[in-house]
């Protein structure tokens, strides 16, 4: 098993639109361990949501290496992509992407389901998800009938069905109030204490700072830690 | 139910009007092609079939009159079948207002018609004496009804009440003479005991034969003709004429052909306009799901998971559509099928569940909605996650900001902007307008195809421009019956013509069809043929001939220039004449007819100048009742002085009758029209309100920075209208080649050659209206939708 569980060698991501190319990330190396909780900071433009796609597999690499848990993400192929990520990562949008029809029990089983994770357990183990993230009382509604913070805790649940070894949060308290905010960071908290490695992007670097270690980006670049 | 699963049910009913649209562009193009399939398969089959099962004569011999004994001979003849022999007269009937009509009177030597079966459709049979049974197709153009009396008028003038007991399908009517139902005239069928109340002979004059073996082979039939014609000839008997027809050859085929040619091409057209409108709408429908799709493969959905999910959505809505597509199009067809039927006299003889259909459409519901979703789909299912997560929404290229700009400097910005919006997505408006132009070009092309119908018509009214045609019992001479009639004020003035028939010798010298033969006088102003090779016979030219189409089409080798030999009925002499040119009149079905100068006529006919057929010219262009009140005082002052009268009828009733046929085509075409603008204006409401759904969330960003509810639908109702007026314009331009690949195919089915094509504003009008107002309608809805939600709401829509 390795030591760290995400390693990350000159990573480089280049955008290009017709004959404008925009330089995202300029050769990023990093390495979290196991375990670890990290915030990753940074301006509008400075490349954190690139650099979390990029750990995820939602985006390619243009240059450089990305090792998760002992799996080189970049040389995976999309359908390998899929299912490793599906098993191995979760993923919290700032805008939730609950999906709308579905309700909070069938949202938090979904990637069970995409995963050929679904049992008779399921339904089970989404509820004591949804319980945990407070949610018990409201599994049957759908998103539209609840708030905005409690459809980033059923995001949360959702992340999380599939056991990830990996927990990745792109701005997930930016839709939110300041007591939301504080509510989803403790559910992170009870996340990582269970032993599940996390990285949260935010450009609210007083939230970040909950986190234990923090990397600032700029200009494609990690500026400080 | 596993979640994605209940997802799919959710994309399903959460957008009714949606899935509504997404349904209905299946069902169209299912409905279309089951109708149009099932008329494809049924009308040929039923026509055959059930020209087959009525045990149709081969060989029709008009003979001087002979008795039962030669039925018996004849039918213990080699390679006979079945013999029936038949007393065939032309006489005429009383309609419901008085007026005479021409009808041919005939009884069989056998009560159960082993030849040429009829269909009793209403009433009962056998016949008994005082009764009658009328045919059914032109049983209404003698006002009958079964039940009701029917007065008979022989040639001497007496006149015979009979009962109609029953109205009868005989789809053999035509087949005797090479002639067509539409200018048959009224078919009136007695028992063998009427003969002689009717002044008939009660001796039988025409024999049908029916071959062993089918018939189906035109020239065995003619070989087995030629030797029964030798037969008979040696027995003592005079033959008039022969008339051939091959077991499967029900008279009004070409007709058939006509429509399965128009349903083959509409039906492929049919196929792509569903298939381009389905993909277009699913299209539509998968760019409204990026951010789903986005998610999903976030949370580890595979590319082939994802395909398969909305596969499994476009099955639904395809199951949907083939549950009430497949009985509403066999219920279209089965409408189609007795219109069809009752108009061109075949009875439908496959009943039940057409399964061909039913397959086809399953495997197109199948499989077209798959292939045509399968594009947008993987399309869809490949766009990386990021991208997905964008929402797909374009924001526009560098082009459209220079086309805006442009556009700006033409017209409003708001208007440019609605110009832009229309050229935004290249694609998706080359599949809208390819969808639309092609619904408008069936549409249009079928107005035009009905032009040229309607156009031909007037080439038929053109052959008989006299007002009434007067054929009397014995020749006489022009000068005396005009006069007898010249006391008569409406009538202008009278032409003779000659007329009479002929049997036609083949090369090889056989005894060929019989032909009719008119001759105009030199000059006369009352016929304007249309010469469709060589030319018409000039002034004082003798032993030209002009001949119909279906001499092309029985005798292809038979040329402009060509020698052929006839002989005149009555005369005993062959003559000899030079083919001088081609007609077009009535269709390849319309009969052996030919025209000659009338001074040959007089020369060959031996009447000296005396002839049988009037045409007669009226001062004013009379009105109905006053043209029929003519016919009787015509009939009423040559009876006064003893000319009896064998029909006089109306020209303008033979022009119908000669168009009947020619309408049908008008109406089916019309039918296919109604077919193709639904599907039409289906794709049209259904791109057009999914064009606007899709931008639900720009119509919020338009209201937020300070455009009006009355801005946004007035770019709506614009990209709208100017998307309809494309369609339009492409639709009609591309309705040139669809018009002449219609026409070119019922032209040669009907004519055995190309129709002239037409052109009507009427469907270029209509289809134009018809855009404008459904882009407009389709358009409002949805944009009405986004404008009456608020602002944030817009936003947040996905």
């Amino acid at each position: 098993m390795a030591e760290n569980i995400v390693e990350i060698h000159g990573l480089k991501k280049v955008y290009r639109e017709g004959s404008v190319s925009t330089e995202a990330l300029r050769g990023i190396d990093l390495s979290v361990a196991r375990g670890e909780y990290l915030g990753v900071v940074g301006k509008s433009g400075a490349g954190k949501t690139t650099l979390l796609n990029m750990i995820a597999g939602l985006d390619s690499v243009t240059e450089g290496e990305i090792t998760v848990d002992g799996r080189r993400v970049d040389k995976m192929n999309e359908v390998k992509k899929a299912v490793w990520r599906g098993r191995s990562v979760g993923f919290i949008f700032q805008s939730f992407q609950l999906l709308p029809g579905l309700s909070l029990l069938d949202n938090v089983m979904l990637p069970m389901d995409f995963c050929g994770k679904l049992s008779r357990n399921s339904s089970e183990k989404a509820a004591e998800l949804l319980r945990m993230v407070g949610l018990i009382d409201h599994i049957h509604k759908i998103p539209s009938e609840i708030s905005g913070g409690q459809q980033q805790r059923v995001a949360i649940a959702r992340a999380l069905a599939n056991d990830p070894i990996l927990l990745l949060a792109d701005e997930p308290t930016g839709r939110l109030d300041t007591a939301t905010s504080e509510v989803v960071f403790e559910i992170f908290e009870k996340v990582v204490a269970g032993g599940t490695t996390m990285i949260i992007v935010s450009h609210d670097h007083s939230l970040a700072e909950r986190t234990r270690r923090i990397i600032t980006l700029a200009d494609g670049r990690i500026a400080d830690e | 139910m596993r979640p994605r699963t209940k997802k799919i049910f959710y994309d399903f009913r959460s957008n009714p009007s949606r899935s509504v649209l997404v349904i209905l562009s299946i069902f169209v193009g299912l409905f279309a092609v089951g109708m149009i399939m099932t008329l494809w398969i049924c009308i040929p089959s039923d026509l055959r079939m059930g020209y087959e099962l009525s045990n149709p004569a081969n060989i029709y011999f008009r003979l001087s009159p002979f008795d039962n004994s030669l039925i018996r001979s004849v039918q213990k003849w080699e390679n006979v079948q079945d013999a029936m022999g038949s007393s065939v007269a032309t006489l005429r009937a009383y309609d419901g207002s008085g007026k005479l009509k021409k009808v041919v009177v005939q009884a069989v030597s056998d009560d159960s018609w082993p030849v040429n079966h009829i269909d009793i459709l209403e009433g009962s049979w056998p016949l008994k004496d005082g009764e009658a049974a009328v045919e059914n197709y032109k049983l209404t153009d003698l006002d009958g009804k079964v039940g009701k009396p029917l007065t008979l008028k022989t040639s001497s003038g007496k006149e015979v009440n009979v009962t109609v007991a029953a109205s009868i399908r005989d789809q053999s009517l035509g087949a005797g003479d090479y002639s067509i139902v539409f200018i048959e005239p009224i078919q009136v069928y007695v028992h063998e005991d009427m003969l002689r109340k009717l002044e008939m002979d009660t001796h039988w004059n025409t024999l049908r034969i029916v071959l062993k073996d089918g018939g189906k082979d035109e020239q065995r039939i003619r070989d087995q003709a030629n030797i029964y014609a030798d037969r008979l000839k040696k027995a003592g008997y005079q033959v008039q004429s022969i008339a051939l027809r091959r077991s499967d050859a029900h008279p009004t085929a070409d007709y058939a052909d006509a429509i399965a040619g128009i349903l083959l091409v509409i039906g492929v057209l049919v196929v792509f306009l569903s298939g381009s409108l389905t993909y277009n709408t699913l299209t539509a429908i998968l760019s409204n799901q990026m951010r789903q799709i986005g998610a999903m493969k976030t949370v580890g959905a595979t590319y082939a998971q994802i395909v398969f999910m909305y596969m499994q959505l476009i099955l639904l809505y395809s199951l949907i559509a083939l549950v009430l597509a497949v009985p509403a199009s066999m219920g279209a067809a089965e409408l189609c099928r007795d219109f069809l039927g009752k108009n061109i006299n075949f009875a439908n003889i496959r009943t039940g569940v057409v399964w061909e259909t039913v397959i086809v459409q399953l495997v197109l519901g199948l499989v077209v909605p798959q292939v045509a979703g399968a594009i947008p789909v993987t399309k869809g299912a490949h766009v990386s996650i990021q991208k997905a997560m964008g929402g797909m929404r374009g924001t526009g290229s560098g082009d459209n900001d220079r086309f805006t700009r442009g556009m700006s400097r033409l017209f409003s910005r708001p208007t440019a902007l609605s110009m832009r919006n229309t050229f935004r997505n290249k694609s998706r408006l080359i599949l809208t307008l390819f969808t639309l132009s092609l619904g408008g070009a069936i549409f249009i092309a079928s107005f035009n195809v009905n032009k040229a119908i309607d156009e031909h018509v007037a080439v038929i009214a053109r052959y008989v421009q006299a007002d009434l045609d007067l054929v009397t019992d014995q020749p006489y001479r022009l000068d005396h019956i005009q006069s007898i009639l010249k006391d008569i004020p409406e009538i202008n003035y009278i032409e003779g013509w000659g007329a009479g028939s002929a049997t036609y010798i083949d090369p090889d010298g056989n005894d060929g069809p019989s032909m009719s033969i008119l001759a105009p006088p030199d000059g006369s102003a009352l016929i304007a043929p249309n010469v469709k090779e060589g030319r018409w016979f000039e002034p004082g030219e003798q032993n030209v001939i002009t001949l119909s189409e279906r001499f092309n089409y029985t005798y292809p080798d038979l040329k402009v220039g060509d020698k052929i030999k006839m002989e005149v009925k009555g005369t005993g002499n062959k003559t000899e004449w030079t083919v001088v040119g081609f007609f077009t009149m009535a269709g390849k079905s319309g009969g052996f007819l030919a025209y000659m100068p009338l001074s040959s006529w007089l020369h060959i006919s031996g009447a000296g100048n005396r002839l049988t057929k009037f045409q007669i010219v009226t001062q004013n262009r009379l009105n109905d009742e006053r043209r029929a009140a003519l016919t009787k005082d015509v009939e009423t002052v040559l009876d006064a002085k003893g000319i009896k009268t064998t029909a006089i009828q109306r020209n303008d009733s033979f022009v119908s009758d000669a168009a009947r046929g020619l309408n049908i085509m008008s109406i089916f075409m019309m039918i296919m029209a109604v077919l193709v603008a639904l599907v039409g204006c289906i794709g049209l409401t259904g791109t057009m309100s999914l064009n606007v759904m899709e931008r639900t969330a720009e119509i919020g960003i338009l209201r937020a920075i300070g455009a009006s509810n009355r801005n946004v639908m007035k770019n709506v109702l614009t990209e709208g209208v100017l998307i309809g007026f494309m369609s339009w314009g492409i639709g009609s331009v591309l309705s040139v080649p669809v018009g002449f690949v219609l026409t070119n195919s019922l032209g040669r089915a009907i004519f055995g050659s190309r129709l002239v094509p037409g052109y009507t504003p009427t469907g270029y009008g209509l289809w134009l209206v018809l855009s404008l107002v459904l882009s407009v309608l389709a358009c409002r809805a949805p944009a009405k939708t986004a404008v009456d939600l608020t602002i944030r709401e817009v936003l947040s829509v996905e």
